[in-house]
């Protein structure tokens, strides 16, 4: 009797991870939807975020309103996001001209837009004296032009 | 004089260890995605906690005995794996977010990798619930954790349009740039990351721990109405402060670094400084909590002896048992898991668990058995209903929400 019981709580067991794993795999498939114009646009949304995230760390780090600490951080955290929207967009396979152009000119904002967050990070570490702040703001507002414009595939 | 102490300890350690890693990241991805339109599930939710909280609180006060051993006793073993099974794997899961949350809180003091800090934040836990006495590790974490009323502070600070912010949580809707499902989704998280399981069972084997009679009623009632919903006005503060600086530059949260921003434009240095000191001592009381927590479950399913009242050596299997999940912590951080993603999976996942933890609750606190004339009475049973269907209808939603949404994306 024992034995059925623990074949059947051990059934129970591998049937919740078995079902665990499941949703989380289906989780993940279902942010690939919309095709490849779908995955451009949560990329956009996923950059400018990250880019807006280290212009105002930047900004209350020059306006000495934040810590070492907290800017380093911030700063580091939206380059991992930037990196990782620049993957998804690489990963994509576009299928027509229109997606092909999309990709390239994703990529090219997703990547001026890391420059400018490494050039904000030599600037807190004192490598460079060069001031980052129009840099960021100006690719902001390129990355936000293409988060609105790839909006509708969201 | 000094019983009214004791209660204002209890209420303030009530307020400050009231919020962990799944509230401060949840409350401010909500408020940086939503604006204040999901204001009311923190209410529905930290109403939620205060019945079964309070319910879980008299059960030990009244039997001597924590709401785990007496579910398995009244309920038989079935119901009680089922009970363990889903409790114990969701602790587990955020005792996982807790140690990573220490690990970010760390990194924000200190600019070091937050892998650097997992084993240390795990070794300091485990040396925590070893040597130190419980009442000193609750008061000393409740207190520090207050820290976070920075975050109400920075709210008037940053002079934002209360019409708007009012307006947002008491007319609640769709904001344009999100889909109905996603709204859902998140509402849930919000609600499982309110009533997380451990916190009832932590709630109910502390009372055993600190020795609560029918005398301390009183005072854990207080504890729990007064300082739970205090606790829960200071989810709502993180949530306007990311709605006030982060929604207007399109900033979607998804590390804790972001969370802090809104309180450094607010406050400064100072108040970023406060918040570092309030997030450490939030997500390492919730460490403990959640340690402390997973040894309880299977400790008192087993029927082993437990308990922080007794000598380690007295109660072996279930520091073994700590420690074990301790390793499990650090071993899932160790492969280099986001702990944010991690918290965001361990929220809804508890939404998902939700049933299995409070309905052997409600019917253990119902038993004359146990309880004698101290059952729930007809107003706190019919509420206590009330939710039982909001958290069936939350935990049935959640799955296939992850899955339409994406786990919110």
């Amino acid at each position: 009797m024992s034995c059925i019981r623990r074949t059947f709580q051990r059934r129970v067991a591998l049937s919740v991870s078995v079902g665990a794993l499941s949703v989380l795999m289906l989780a993940g498939c279902a942010t690939t939807s919309g095709g490849a114009m779908g995955t451009f646009s949560r990329a956009a949304v996923q950059a400018s975020s990250a880019l807006s995230t280290a212009q105002l760390t930047f900004q209350l780090y020059t306006t000495d309103r934040s810590t070492n600490g907290v800017t380093d951080t911030a700063l580091k955290d939206s380059l991992k996001e930037l990196l990782d929207a620049e993957q998804q967009v690489e990963d994509a396979s576009p299928q027509t001209d229109a997606e092909v152009a999309t990709q390239a000119e994703s990529l090219k904002q997703i990547r001026a837009a890391a420059d400018d967050v490494i050039a904000a990070q030599l600037a807190v570490s004192g490598t460079s004296s060069d001031d980052p702040t129009q840099s960021l703001s100006a690719q902001d507002a390129a990355l936000n032009d293409l988060r609105q414009q790839l909006e509708p595939y969201k | 004089m000094k019983q009214l102490l004791g209660v204002a300890l209890g209420i303030l350690t009530a307020i400050g260890g009231f919020l962990d890693i799944g509230d401060l990241v949840t409350s401010s991805v909500v408020g940086s995605r939503f604006g204040m339109t999901l204001v009311w599930v923190i209410v529905l939710g930290v109403i939620g906690i205060c019945v079964f909280a309070q319910m879980s609180g008299r059960v030990a006060a009244i039997s001597g005995r924590a709401t785990f051993e007496i579910v398995r006793e009244r309920l038989g073993a079935r119901m009680a794996v089922a009970n363990l099974g889903a409790s114990f794997l969701i602790n587990l899961l955020t005792l996982t977010a807790e140690i990573g949350g220490v690990a970010l809180a760390l990194q924000l003091a200190s600019s070091i990798e937050p892998t650097l800090w997992v084993p240390v934040a795990a070794f300091a836990v485990w040396l925590v619930i070893w040597r130190v006495k419980f009442s000193i590790m609750e008061n000393v974490t409740g207190l520090l954790g207050l820290c976070l009323i920075v975050f109400a502070v920075a709210v008037f600070l940053l002079q934002p349009d209360w019409a708007t912010l009012t307006g947002q949580a008491i007319a609640p809707s769709v904001p344009a740039t999100e889909t109905g499902a996603t709204y859902w989704y998140y509402a849930i998280a919000l609600f499982g990351s309110a009533m997380t399981p451990y916190e009832v069972f932590f709630f109910s084997s502390g009372a055993v721990e600190e020795k609560w009679t029918k005398k301390d009623l009183t005072q854990s009632r207080i504890n729990v109405l007064v300082g739970f919903p205090l606790g829960g006005i200071l989810s709502i503060a993180i949530a306007a402060c990311a709605t006030i600086v982060l929604l207007p530059q399109g900033i979607q949260v998804t590390s804790l670094s972001q969370v802090a921003l809104p309180v450094a434009e607010a406050g400064g240095k100072l108040a970023v400084a406060i918040v570092i000191v309030g997030m450490i001592a939030a997500t390492f009381g919730a460490t403990l909590e959640t340690t402390l927590s997973s040894g309880y479950t299977i400790a008192q399913f087993f029927g082993w002896s437990w308990g922080k009242f007794r000598r380690p050596v007295k109660a072996a299997r279930f520091h073994l048992v700590m420690i074990i999940c301790l390793l499990v912590g650090i071993a899932v951080l160790a492969t280099g898991a986001d702990p944010v993603m991690i918290t965001e999976y361990s929220v809804v996942f508890s939404a998902i668990a939700l049933p299995l933890t409070y309905l052997p609750i409600l019917l253990v606190a119902n038993d004359k058995q146990y309880m004698g004339d101290l059952v729930n009475g007809r107003a706190t049973n019919a509420v206590a209903l009330v939710f039982l269907v909001i958290i069936l209808v939350a935990s049935l939603a959640a799955i296939p929400l992850m899955i339409i949404t994406g786990a919110g994306a």
